[in-house]
């Protein structure tokens, strides 16, 4: 796993699929940047202002099961705050969170509301409801296409 | 890759996918949305009943 300390956004399958699709991925992701370009290694910076999102490797396999172009991914997968996370090293944590909430009945959307709160983090999904209901309080943010409404 | 490079290409792949230049509206209502959907993020993570759920959901893994 890379630096994930900056994570405030974790990508599902359903967002990842949606990059290329509908212009919000792309444009949410370009929101990372801060307004001013300041050099990475200065200490007195605001974690804040810099940001990364996260794709588990879980959800970029999905992506490419429902037929997801690679071509589209390699190129998410470019954004230099794109950040992959194994989901292999916080099993004990994980393990713990599930014997607490059993409501759960698909383990990888468990994981990924466990990483959002591990990481106080936000899961960006078409499909928000998959999460809500085994976690009313789950930190999700609906992937909207704005024109629409 | 370059926020610029990464930004010119998601916007050519995404005039690929739609088949024609993704009209400035599409862009400008997505860029307004996503600006929105940062500053609540922000500003959730900040109130008493997120904080609540996630000492509850980490708390209870502890």
């Amino acid at each position: 796993m890379t630096d994930d300390s900056y994570v405030r956004l974790l990508l599902d399958a359903s967002a990842i699929t949606s990059y290329g699709v509908s212009a919000a991925v792309g444009e949410l992701l370009l929101q990372l940047e801060p307004e001013e370009v300041i050099p990475h290694d200065d200490d007195s910076l605001d974690p804040d202002e810099w940001l990364s999102f996260g794709m588990t490797t879980f959800c970029l396999a999905e992506a490419i099961a429902a037929g997801y172009a690679l071509e589209y991914l390699e190129t998410l997968r470019a954004h230099h705050r794109a950040v992959e996370i194994a989901p292999t090293g916080s099993w004990r944590e994980f393990g713990l969170y599930l014997k607490h909430n059993g409501a759960w009945t698909n383990l990888h959307h468990a994981y990924l509301v466990w990483l959002a709160y591990h990481l106080d983090a936000y899961v960006v999904t078409r499909t928000p409801e998959l999460y809500l209901a085994s976690d009313k309080d789950a930190p999700v943010l609906l992937l909207e296409e704005p024109w629409d409404q | 890759m370059d926020t610029e490079t990464w930004a010119a290409l998601t916007h050519q792949l995404e005039d690929q996918v739609h088949g024609s230049p993704v009209p400035d509206e599409h862009r400008t209502a997505a860029r307004r949305w996503a600006r929105s959907a940062m500053m609540r993020i922000k500003a959730d993570r900040q109130t008493p009943e997120h904080k609540a759920a996630r000492a509850r959901a980490l708390g209870e893994a502890a």
